[in-house]
């Protein structure tokens, strides 16, 4: 490690976030391999080694002999500002090369916040934002994750984008790359041959054109691009081989453990729920290969929790079973198994002694909305009496703790269904306490935790404006003055990040300018409270002359062109309307394995989702 | 150091594990050192001995905690088994292998002395981008110095200290750009180097941003290397 960076490293908090060295990292030799690719996460170490979908293509890449996957992360404020004083460019952990040395640097969008992150860490580098201003010389920037569905804001910053899967599209982006440096080829050549591998995107072949009122008027393709990108599906998921091995960190080890995917997309419909539209058709895989990987992973990292993660992980036909082959070799070595995700319609006894078997934690699940009326809406299956019978199963297995997720400016939401959240609440309380059978002495926690209502694309919701400012701090004001035990404690999010994350989540390519002028203003880590800069933000739109509220707060209509009308994710846009509709009519629609409510999905399968009976 | 039980068979005895500190291994705290080394221990399958109970954990012991940023060629910890083989030799590449960057077992030994015993330890500190006269200079007006006044801090205190009496003279290293020094070590009296470093800096401006401290060697009372 030179010693600039030795340096730098005795001035800042927890140096350890930018060693790398950890257990399980990997190490291979520069001149060696034919392609080197820059991982970048767009927040604190701490934060991004915890995302899974990180670990698992950090492995799928460097399995590759003629690749070598390195990880960068946002470095925390004091870092930040001690290498630019410095002079020190942005470098990766492993080999501590800067950024500039890497043939492709790949960002993952996990949230809309963090995108001033992406380009302070551009900035950081030394790498040009805009893809136009970059040639052959510059390394590929490249983004993939959840947001890609609607990164249209970051369109201009970036020369290649992902949609779908990585496990498939990445180590075949990185083959045609490390093609192309052998045959030197021009920037433009090596986007087209990109441009053909199923789940690419690549922004700049699309042209936006605008109508008088700020609406899209046409998206237009060139350069042989298809008119629509269909995003690209681990058709093979159910026996796909999971990651044997984690890259073990040493700082900030909080709920840190081994994590295995069970299951990928989502059969509920939430209407607000993006993940569960995007990911879907909902494929689960294989018990046996799920308790394997995860024997060999806890056998590779020593880790003492297994976390079994997906959308909604009682979902899985096969859990219990699951659960059993886990139990029989976790149990003896003193592992821990965490459900998180649980759906409160179907938690069983059975499933509450098989995770509290050796450790108790909290028990997590999410009502969503206060009254059934608003339930149905948001087609959140889930009825007064499911939640009652959930928390009195999880208090007479010992559980004094449970946490309740709400979200408020749902659409159709009163000041009824805001009390009904404090209803609810209180409701298991009063459960609790007229238990007989719970535990002397122990207390009740029952934490809520109530999110603003952010509309997303691809669901059924994304036409919803989302509540004012006023309106949303009104109903905060409400909950509270509605919630009357000391036992219950309720936590909220400063509305206005909720506002911001509205604006891009709906955003287009017009935002670029506003984004690149707002972190060179000094805007970063917007996610975080203490860091969130909303005066410089609300200053830059206007000095721009765009108004952030035609993103957030307007209607949007079924006919207009939306940023991502040109994105395919499976469900079609009409399924969306459907279901929107049903949702001003306060109806239901039952999960789609029981039966298939044509969401479009199944044509990425090419056949039928699931075997109906 | 050795448990005998009632029949007077060999029950339980400390391992020492000697390894070196270095590199991007220096930034590791010592809370996580020891997460970090009861992982390895673990997946090397080591036969190290676990409490017994609900949560079973491993016993270690630490001889001579390494500050934050410092490296050391010369660090043991101590552990628990029950195994009866002499030579643990076998298990020094599983645990390397589960290691992170910068932290390599040497050793693993029977234990001669106990870490009470440590009395002093030998340091190098070199300096990037200082000129060897300056530093050979520091070093000769250190030696002939009678005293040298500095302020040591505790959690609760802050006392003075004479650094000519807890350090005699500084060797300086032709070759390293830099010097070595015996400080006083261990549960009696220990001094951090770096008090010493920052003295410089102050008395004949080395700066002490640019020193890299290493431990090199720890001695036990009667002079003999640590072991």
């Amino acid at each position: 490690m030179n010693h600039e960076i030795k340096e730098i490293l005795a001035k800042v908090q927890k140096p350890g976030r930018y060693t790398g060295g950890e257990p399980g990292s990997v190490y291979k030799e520069k001149d060696k391999v034919e392609l080197r690719f820059a991982f970048c996460f767009p927040d604190t170490y701490e934060v991004g080694m915890s995302y899974l979908g990180m670990k698992i293509l950090y492995e799928l890449l460097n399995k590759m002999p003629a690749v070598w996957c390195e990880r960068c992360f946002m470095p925390w404020v004091d870092m930040a500002d001690v290498m630019q004083e410095a002079g020190i460019p942005l470098f990766a952990i492993e080999s501590k090369d800067p950024l500039i040395d890497f043939d492709i640097v790949g960002f993952t969008l996990q949230y809309e916040l963090s995108y001033s992150n992406i380009l302070w860490m551009l900035t950081m580098a030394g790498i040009p934002l805009r893809a136009e201003q970059r040639g052959e010389e510059w390394p590929l920037i490249v983004a993939g994750g959840p947001c890609v569905c609607n990164a249209e804001p970051l369109a201009p910053f970036f020369d290649v984008m992902f949609l779908g899967e990585g496990e498939e599209q990445l180590p075949a982006v990185c083959a045609v790359v490390a093609q192309a440096k052998k045959e030197k080829i021009s920037k433009l050549e090596l986007l087209k041959r990109l441009s053909k591998i199923e789940g690419v995107y690549i922004p700049s072949f699309y042209t936006v054109t605008y109508l008088p009122d700020g609406k899209i008027d046409a998206i237009t393709p060139e350069n042989g691009a298809p008119a629509v990108v269909h995003k690209a599906l681990l058709k093979n998921f159910n026996h796909f081989p999971l990651p044997e091995n984690f890259v073990v960190p040493m700082v900030g080890a909080v709920h840190d453990r081994a994590q295995i995917e069970v299951l990928r997309g989502c059969v509920r419909g939430c209407r607000f729920c993006q993940a569960g539209f995007i990911y879907r058709p909902m494929r689960q895989r294989d018990t046996k290969l799920l308790s394997e990987s995860a024997q060999a992973l806890c056998d590779n990292t020593g880790y003492e929790e297994v976390s079994l993660t997906s959308l909604s992980t009682s979902d899985h036909t096969e859990l219990e079973p699951l659960l059993d082959d886990m139990l029989a070799w976790t149990a003896p070595r003193h592992i821990n198994l965490s459900l998180p995700s649980l759906r409160v319609d179907n938690f069983t006894e059975s499933l509450a002694q098989k995770t509290t078997k050796v450790r108790k934690s909290s028990l997590t699940f999410a009502p969503e909305a206060g009254t059934q009326r608003l339930r149905d809406v948001i087609n959140k299956n889930v009825t007064e009496e499911e939640i009652e019978r959930t928390c009195l199963l999880a208090f007479n297995n010992g559980y004094s703790s449970v946490k309740l997720y709400f979200m408020m400016g749902l659409p159709s939401e009163t000041m009824e269904d805001i009390e009904g959240i404090a209803n609810t609440a209180q409701r298991v309380v009063d459960l609790y306490y007229s238990n007989p059978k719970k535990l002397k002495g122990k207390g009740l926690r029952v934490s809520i935790s109530v999110a603003c209502f952010v509309p997303k694309p691809m669901t059924p919701f994304q036409y919803c404006p989302q509540d004012s400012e006023a309106l949303l701090k009104e109903k905060q004001k409400h909950l509270l003055q509605s919630v009357q035990s000391k036992k219950i404690q309720v936590s909220y999010h400063d509305s206005r990040i909720s506002f911001l994350e509205a604006v891009f989540a709906k955003g287009d390519r017009k935002l670029a300018d506003v984004l690149e002028l707002a972190v060179k203003r000094g805007c970063r880590f917007d996610g975080w409270d203490d860091q969130f800069k909303f005066d410089v933000w609300m200053q830059t739109f206007a000095d721009l002359g765009i108004d952030p509220h035609f993103y957030a707060n307007r209607t949007i209509t079924f006919e207009e062109v939306k940023p991502w009308s040109h994105l395919d994710y499976g469900v079609t846009e009409k399924f969306l309307q459907d279901e929107f509709i049903l949702a001003t009519k306060q109806t239901t629609t039952p999960p789609c394995n029981e039966k298939c409510s044509n969401c479009g999905a199944n044509k990425l399968l090419g056949g039928a989702c699931f075997a109906y009976h | 150091m050795v448990q005998i039980n009632y029949w007077g068979a060999l029950v339980l005895r400390i391992i020492r594990i000697f390894f070196t500190k270095t590199g991007e291994a220096s930034y590791i705290s010592h809370l996580d050192l020891q997460r970090v080394m009861a992982r390895a221990l673990r997946k090397s399958q080591f036969p190290a001995w676990y409490s017994k109970g609900f949560n079973p954990h491993i016993y270690m012991s630490f001889a001579l905690p390494l500050p934050l940023m410092q490296e050391s060629v010369a660090e043991t910890m101590d552990c628990k088994t029950e195994a009866e083989q002499e030579d643990f030799s076998n298990y020094i590449d599983a645990l390397n292998g589960a290691l992170p960057k910068g932290l390599v077992v040497k050793k693993i030994e029977q234990p001669v002395y106990a870490p009470t015993e440590i009395a002093t330890a030998l340091y190098q500190i070199c300096y990037i981008d200082i000129e060897k006269k300056i530093i050979k200079q520091a070093v000769e007006q250190y030696n002939a110095s009678s005293s040298a006044k500095a302020i040591r801090k505790t959690k609760r205190s802050e006392s003075e200290v004479d650094l000519r009496s807890l350090v005699s003279d500084l060797t300086f290293l032709e070759t390293e750009d830099g010097f070595t020094a015996i400080l006083p070590a261990g549960n009696q009296v220990n001094l951090n180097p770096e008090i010493l470093v920052n003295y410089l800096e102050g008395e004949y401006q080395l700066p002490a941003g640019k020193a890299d401290i290493l431990r090199k060697q720890v001695f036990a009372a009667d002079g003999k290397e640590f072991c």
